[in-house]
């Protein structure tokens, strides 16, 4: 993740020329552009969707959409956060059509050797509490609203600073510390209402 | 059981939300996406409007063409506001009282039209363009016809009142808005005109039992009248008809000579330089030279084009209408082999005159006609009626039948005709706008002819007139 972040967050030089061939129509040069960005966008989509289908549907649209609609990015250097940002509007879309039917997961790779140890093992009760903790942070996060979600996925999951996260969802630096905050507290709350 | 409480921490956040190990993107996500490419163009760059959604919801944007679309889309609204402040300043400049943008005629109970000697009432009545809804002016006995202004927001109307006759100025809503100063407390007053630019009034009016032609400026008729009246003569007539020039610099009349039995002239006279010339004194050929004191030249119309005068002379043997240059030239006989044409009437372009033409001289009713006023052509228009003048549009306004004086159960209707002539008032392309009973509905019947002196709303465009 980190270092399809990193070619995300640092394009190459080259791809502002990318851009301009694939606006043009090329579809090669669209390619090229597009295929070492497809797993952070896809990891990205399923850290706000938890779902895979759902991911791998946004991510897809959102590629095709890119490629449709490429004519109307005015500067190729920004190609990255307008990609990003049509990415986490649909994840929005697509979550606020579906959200309700969501089934709490446990993730069995929690599941570590460590920890399928004996109940009475001090360090297999820490392992098994760690994994509750997660999946009660997993279920909590289910509660929250998708603007919740997508800001704590951008900064606490892939670890984007406020600047780069108010580029992606065109929202003031101000206004992302602020909702931070607020997408914290809700978690907090959230959290409370899942232990009770 | 016991609530085992967790410290939310940044670390247990990003743990329990970071993709698993085995969340990568699927391997054929990357084919799928290229095979929708594949399959898909991408849209061409023409619309770039400054509101076009970066990301649909997400941002706005603007390009260069966008920035000249929106600059474009914003003079539009600017002009397009100016143009509805324009539109809205009109509409308060326009007649918005009752009798706002009607045709205002008069009628009196003897048919005889308004006479200072007479005591048969005249009323002035405002009906719709089609003739409908007639609306009696209020608190009136008028002494000559009304004249509405040329943006048709004010009329001018002589009325009877106790301390003798008086020029009234009333607004769309019948009220009176100004009385003009009358110089000669009680005088006839003969006949009144507006000027092009509605600040001005010319009016012939008696003053000391000699006729003057007088011009009162609205703007300041505590000042009183200007006499344009040439030395040694007198304006002598019923009506001044249609006296002003297009630009409003001169005046059309009228006078005779004081101390000669030279017939009347034609005379123009220029406004504010207060200097008169005569353009006809007597027609060479044609009765209208030898013509007895008493007998009126009359009816003078300017074309709206400026170019022409036209005007009627009565003669021995009856009436001819001519036309002539306000210099004097090109004097021009209209119709000469009608028999007693008279009261022209020009078209709004200034081609045509309309006019009537009297059988006996008038005792057996009267004929309506036109004719170029170059001469070239002539042709009826109805065979009974009279003419009272053109709409905007270019249809000819008649009174009909035509029964002046001769038969006091007649019972006239005002139509409007088209300008190449109908053969019976049946033709269905005539509009029939208003009958006498329309008059007599409103002020009563009088079992008597009705002589509609009519000012058509002059703020009317051309093609708003009601057609056939």
């Amino acid at each position: 993740v980190s270092s399809a972040l990193a070619r995300v967050e640092q394009p190459h030089a080259g791809d502002a020329a990318l851009v301009e061939r694939a606006r043009a129509g090329d579809r090669d040069a669209f390619a090229r552009l597009i295929a070492p960005r497809v797993e952070v966008l896809y990891r990205t989509a399923w850290a706000v969707l938890r779902d895979e289908d759902m991911a791998r549907d946004v991510t897809q649209e959102t590629c095709v959409v890119a490629w449709r609609e490429l004519g109307r990015l005015r500067d190729p250097d920004r190609f990255d956060a307008w990609l990003g940002r049509s990415l986490v509007n649909r994840c929005r879309t697509a979550l606020r059509t579906t959200r309700r039917a969501r089934l709490r997961e446990i993730r069995v790779d929690d599941w570590s050797n460590d920890a399928a140890g004996s109940v009475a093992d001090p360090r297999a009760i820490a392992a098994f509490d760690a994994i509750a903790d997660a999946d009660s942070v997993r279920a909590a996060f289910g509660r929250l609203s998708v603007d919740h979600r997508t800001l704590i996925v951008l900064h606490h999951v892939q670890g984007r600073q406020v600047s780069d996260i108010a580029q992606i969802t065109g929202i003031r630096e101000g206004t992302v510390k602020w909702r931070l905050s607020e997408a914290r507290k809700a978690l907090e709350r959230a959290l409370e209402e899942e232990m009770r | 059981m016991t609530t085992r409480s967790i410290a939310l921490s940044d670390e247990l956040i990003r743990r329990a939300l970071r993709p698993a190990s085995d969340v990568d993107a699927p391997p054929d996500l990357l084919d799928a996406i290229l095979a929708d490419v594949a399959v898909t163009r991408p849209r061409r760059r023409i619309i770039a409007w400054p509101w076009t959604p970066e990301a649909p919801g997400v941002s706005w944007r603007s390009t260069s063409a966008g920035r000249v679309i929106w600059v474009g889309v914003v003079l539009a609204l600017l002009v397009a506001t100016a143009l509805g402040v324009l539109v809205v300043l009109a509409h308060l400049n326009q007649p918005t009282g009752p009798f706002g943008g009607r045709i205002l005629v008069y009628s009196s109970e003897d048919g005889q039209g308004p006479r200072p000697w007479s005591s048969s009432r005249t009323t002035v009545v405002a009906v719709a363009l089609d003739g409908s809804d007639p609306i009696l002016v209020p608190d009136l006995i008028a002494a000559g016809k009304p004249v509405w202004s040329p943006d048709g927001t004010r009329f001018a109307i002589a009325a009877f009142r106790d301390e003798g006759v008086r020029l009234e100025i009333r607004g769309s809503d019948g009220e009176v808005d100004a009385v003009l100063p009358h110089p000669a407390r009680g005088g006839a007053i003969a006949g009144y005109a507006w000027s092009p630019d509605g600040w001005k009034i010319a009016a012939a009016i008696s003053v000391r039992g000699v006729d003057r032609l007088l011009i009162f400026d609205l703007r300041r008729l505590d000042a009183g009248p200007v006499d344009l009246t040439p030395a040694g003569v007198a304006t002598s007539v019923s009506d001044l008809g249609t006296p002003w020039s297009p630009d409003g610099r001169s005046i059309a009349f009228i006078a005779q000579s004081l101390s000669s039995n030279d017939p009347r002239a034609l005379w123009v006279v220029d406004v504010a330089a207060g200097k008169a010339h005569v353009v006809i004194e007597r027609i060479n050929g044609f009765e209208i030279g030898k013509v007895p004191v008493g007998y009126p030249i009359s009816n003078v119309a300017w074309s709206p084009d400026g170019k022409l005068i036209a005007f009627d002379g009565a003669g021995l043997l009856g009436t001819a209408i001519f036309v002539v240059q306000p210099d004097g030239r090109g004097l021009l006989r209209i119709a000469p082999d009608l028999p007693s044409p008279l009261a022209p009437h020009w078209s709004s372009d200034g081609v045509r005159l309309v006019f009537d033409t009297g059988r006996a001289g008038g005792l057996a009713g009267y004929e309506v006609w036109a004719a170029d006023a170059d001469g070239t052509d002539v042709w009826r228009v109805m065979a009974s009626g009279n003419a009272m003048g053109w709409s905007p549009d270019g249809w000819i306004l008649v009174l009909s039948p035509g029964c002046w004086g001769t038969d006091l159960t007649c019972r006239q209707e005002l139509l409007l005709v088209p300008a190449a002539g109908v053969v019976s008032t049946d033709d269905p392309r005539v509009r029939h706008l208003m009958s006498e009973d329309h008059v007599d509905a409103l002020i009563g019947p009088r079992g008597n002819v009705w002589i509609p002196g009519l000012s058509w709303p002059g703020t009317i465009p051309a093609g708003s007139a009601p057609s056939p």
